[in-house]
């Protein structure tokens, strides 16, 4: 009997009906958008189905988007949090503060800061519920929503909005999601690619909290036999952006520059696109370029045309244009179509490098 | 009873000799730490070994996530599976009954000095593992504080108790595998037999822990949450799996208990 | 002391044992024969409630079993099918075990318990190996000394002569009388009839799960009413008891008349010579033999009415 209690435990909870709420999609994106400062801690699990080849370049992506990721979310602010990626061995945890951010890593013992950057690959916070829902609803028509049914999510109420893109180099079907209709806090994020029944990326919390998490939580004192290490960039795309002798273009295949912050411009990194629709462009050195170029090129249904090296990952594209100079090429990837790539690719291939 | 079948338990040699044996892998793991100061990537390899580099305080967890996800659950499912099967074989057990031992208490003998084995392999395995680790691996911290799987300091008295629940979760987490070896050993007169049983119901469910498509099968499944002791030195501490592992396992532990004794005490007794 | 009641253990569509109603009366040494497979070792289980019998009842000691096993089974002691112990210790840690394992066992006085029962069975006191050392006929002995640690009532023993050499059986069957003439009922299975005709006071036979025979040794071995007579002239003396003669094989004629001594009158009168006369009795074999085919001729008969039938 109390085994039979046990089991049927976590099912109970979930059988509770959700009552409606009154909120039309616009409202709920309005407070999905303005929820970043929602102050709550959580735990969180993401499942990716896209196959990103493993190359020094994406460092952590195939991780990211391709397998179960487990996180700890603590969020005191836009500009004040730690998110923990758990793993049965350690764990890599980020602490975000405005002046830059700190990365964790246990089994090597080692914490390396970084200052803010403009631009930079995704990483563990970018598959939160909140942060890709906030990126997925940006900038969306209200021809492109629909209600969802609600549903419970971490023991909450969870109200629905389904986007369909209307952009024409989307290559995301849908993305749906949920949020709290008191806080506007995005609790699960749904991604389907197009023609794909099981998403590409989701993303949910399992648990949450919704009371602010201690300020010492947030902080990193350094614990004995750690190397705290400052580095100049934080990944590939960050070294580009800062040293690459280009300047990206303000629109790319009919797709306008994402605004960043104001304060912190982006310069030979381009990032393009509205809501889900995501292009960037990096320009790559030599000896990053080659064997991202190599790695590509071993990955299963990889085209080889006059525009590049591409690889199509579901939702997610990538492509290197061939050889300029000493080997260097251009990195275009999001999730647009090869199509979109491919027109990318023709518009910077004239692209000259500056020296300033 | 109890005390007959602990005195039992405590001078059989194989007892000794399974204790002795689970205690070798980890020393070989120090000593090779200590030639070598290699220690595993991030994400792979056991969890604090590469912590133990530089501290050996943690040394006796690193020596439990070595030996918890085969070689523990092994031993456990041989002294488990000898309960029942191992009196029947030697011939004993219609002795005991006509002592009289009642059925009841002589399962629930058996079942308390299965636990006292648990115990004692996970007490032994954690105090080699502390001897050793302070012999040949790193002396840490002169403070004593040591880092947390999220990079806080943890203190001399957080370490221990952290240490000590971690031990009473692994020690639980046999629980349900000596359980499990107990109720087989009910089944069958073959004492290897029981344990081979209980051994490849592990091996299934880790199989099927790797497995995407069994995905709605997953917290169910025994070996789901033994790892989740190393979320005891998360800072604040990860409760989560740890709760869960604790209720799944008592379940586990009930039902096949439970199913243990109700076949136990109404079958035919022939060996 | 025992008494079953249409005792029955039923295997799928086999009667392992089969209604049998068994009674050994206080004092009794109880002979159990039967062939290997009989059902033997299946009914001394249900007595001892290790099998529980699909029907029927069983009393031991007066009360139900396997109910009031709890108060039974201690003072009864037993050796069933063979002896065990723990190999890896001695003889003497065994019994503390044993001794110690239980309901209410009493920590005073146990080495004196254990040394006692040691001596009674004629092991060495001072061996300290462990019994996998032990000769088949030593571990028979430690087995006999568990069933008297706690001075039972009632001894079911299962073939206790088992491996023992025949100084060894000797020692035993006078210790088993010894403690018979001290009040205890001995069970005694075996499929060894000389064993039971030399030791038992009464004898049940088992034969395929049915009890076909139950009586006083006495009563089974006693005068059958009839003369056998040995002589050099046996023709003459066919001639002479014709009248009474059941049969007559080379010199050795069975005569229908209980008095042996009227018989050898008529025939040392009418000159002939007597080498033995005397009374006729049955050995426990033909007695055995008897009853089992009597038994197996009218199961067979319902067979064949069965078969008639359908």
């Amino acid at each position: 009997m109390l085994a039979a209690a046990v089991v049927a435990a976590p099912y109970v909870g979930r059988a509770v009906p959700v009552p409606d709420a009154d909120l039309s999609p616009a409202q709920v994106v309005a407070a999905v958008e303005s929820s970043a400062a929602v102050e709550h801690s959580g735990y969180v699990e993401s499942d990716g189905a896209i196959q990103v080849p493993q190359a020094d370049t994406f460092e952590g992506i195939a991780t990211l988007l391709g397998e179960r990721n487990r996180v700890r979310v603590y969020w005191r602010g836009a500009d004040d949090w730690r998110v923990d990626r758990v793993r049965a061995t350690g764990e890599t945890d980020i602490f975000h503060r405005p002046e830059g951010t700190l990365r964790w890593v246990y089994e090597s013992g080692n914490a390396t800061v970084t200052r803010a950057a403009p631009v930079r690959l995704p990483d563990t916070s970018d598959v939160l519920p909140g942060q890709l829902a906030r990126r997925v609803l940006d900038g969306a028509t209200a021809s492109e929503l629909s209600a969802l049914a609600p549903r419970r999510v971490a023991g909450l109420e969870a109200v629905g909005v389904r986007l369909r893109p209307s952009d024409a180099q989307a290559s995301i079907d849908r993305a749906d999601v949920w949020a709290d209709p008191d806080t506007g806090l995005p609790l699960r994020v749904d991604v389907y690619a197009a023609g794909e029944t099981r998403p590409s990326l989701s993303s949910r919390y399992a648990d949450v909290d919704l009371t602010a998490p201690a300020a010492s939580t947030t902080s990193f004192d350094p614990p004995p036999g750690t190397d705290v290490r400052f580095d100049e960039t934080i990944d590939v795309a960050d070294a580009s952006n800062t040293f690459a002798p280009y300047r990206a273009p303000d629109e790319l295949a009919g797709l306008q520059a994402r605004e960043g912050r104001p304060e912190l411009p982006t310069r030979a990194v381009g990032v393009y696109g509205r809501g889900p629709t995501v292009l960037l462009f990096i320009p790559l050195r030599g000896r990053a370029a080659e064997p991202l170029r190599e790695q590509l090129a071993r990955t299963p249904g990889v085209r080889e045309t006059a525009s590049g090296t591409g690889v199509d990952l579901g939702p997610l594209s990538i492509l290197v244009t061939p050889e300029r100079r000493r080997g260097s090429g251009f990195l275009l990837a999001g999730t647009v179509t090869p199509q979109t790539l491919d027109r990318a690719a023709a518009e910077v291939a004239d692209l000259r490098a500056r020296f300033s | 009873m109890i005390r007959v079948e602990l005195v039992k338990l405590l001078r059989r040699p194989r007892t000794w000799v399974t204790i002795a044996m689970l205690n070798a892998l980890p020393t070989l793991v120090a000593v090779l730490l200590a030639l070598t100061d290699i220690g595993p990537r991030p994400g792979t390899g056991p969890p604090f070994l590469s912590a133990v580099l530089t501290d050996g305080t943690l040394f006796p967890l690193a020596a439990l996530a070595i030996v918890l996800p085969l070689f523990l659950p092994v031993a456990v499912a041989v002294i488990g599976g000898e309960a029942i099967a191992g009196e029947a074989q030697t011939g004993t057990l219609r002795y005991l009954l006509v002592r009289p031992v009642g059925r009841t208490r002589l399962i629930v003998a058996k079942m308390v000095s299965v636990v006292a084995f648990v115990l004692l392999a996970v007490v032994v395995v954690a105090v080699v593992g502390y001897v050793v680790g302070q012999l040949l691996l790193g002396d840490g911290d002169p403070s004593g504080a040591v880092a947390s799987v999220s990079g806080t300091s943890l203190d001399s008295t957080q370490i221990a108790q952290r240490t000590l629940l971690a031990l009473g979760y692994v020690t639980l987490s046999m629980l349900g595998v000596a359980a499990l070896a107990l109720l087989l050993s009910t089944f069958t007169d073959s004492a290897i037999g029981a344990a081979l049983g209980t051994v490849a119901f592990l091996v299934a469910s880790t199989v099927l822990l790797g497995l995407d498509a069994a995905d709605a099968l997953q917290p169910w499944l025994p070996t789901r949450y033994w790892l989740a002791f190393v979320d005891l030195f998360r800072d604040p501490i990860l409760w989560r799996d740890v709760v869960r592992g604790v209720l799944l396992q008592g379940a586990y532990l009930l039902v096949f208990l439970g199913a243990a004794w109700a076949n136990f005490t109404t079958k035919d007794v022939t060996s | 002391m025992i008494r079953t009641q249409g005792l029955t253990k039923r295997y799928g569509a086999v009667r392992a044992v089969d209604s049998v109603d068994l009674d050994v009366r206080e004092g009794d040494v109880f002979g159990f024969l039967g062939a290997n497979g009989s059902g033997k070792t299946t009914t001394v289980r249900m007595l001892l409630g290790l099998v529980l019998a699909t029907g029927g009842e069983i009393e031991l000691l007066g009360d139900p079993m396997p109910k009031a096993a709890m108060t039974v089974l201690p003072q009864v002691g037993a050796l069933v099918e063979g002896p065990a112990a723990y190999p890896h210790l001695s003889g003497r840690a065994n019994l503390s075990l044993l001794d110690a394992a239980g309901r209410g066992t009493r920590t005073r006085g146990r080495r004196a318990r254990v040394a006692s029962v040691i001596e009674q069975v004629g092991l060495d006191p001072g061996d300290r190996r462990g019994v996998r050392t032990y000769s088949l006929g030593m571990r028979q002995r430690l087995g006999l000394a568990s069933a008297l640690l706690r001075r039972p009532r009632l001894l079911i023993l299962d073939e206790p002569t088992n491996g023992l050499d025949p100084q060894g059986i000797h020692e035993i069957r006078e210790l088993l009388l010894e403690l018979n003439r001290a009040g205890t009922t001995i069970f005694l299975s075996s499929h060894l009839l000389s064993e039971v005709e030399q030791l038992c006071t009464r004898v049940g036979v088992l034969d395929r799960g049915r009890l076909v025979v139950q009586d006083d040794m006495a009563a089974l071995s006693g005068p059958t009413g009839r003369t056998v007579v040995r002589t050099p002239d046996a023709a003459q003396a066919v001639r002479l008891l014709t009248a009474q003669l059941v049969s007559a094989d080379g010199d050795r004629l069975v005569v229908d008349d209980g008095d042996s001594a009227a018989v050898n009158h008529r025939l040392v009168s009418s000159g002939l010579r007597v080498r033995e006369v005397g009374p006729e009795r049955r050995d426990l074999e033909q007695v055995v033999l008897a009853a089992s085919s009597q038994e197996r001729r009218a199961q067979d008969h319902v067979v064949d009415a069965g078969v008639v039938r359908s």
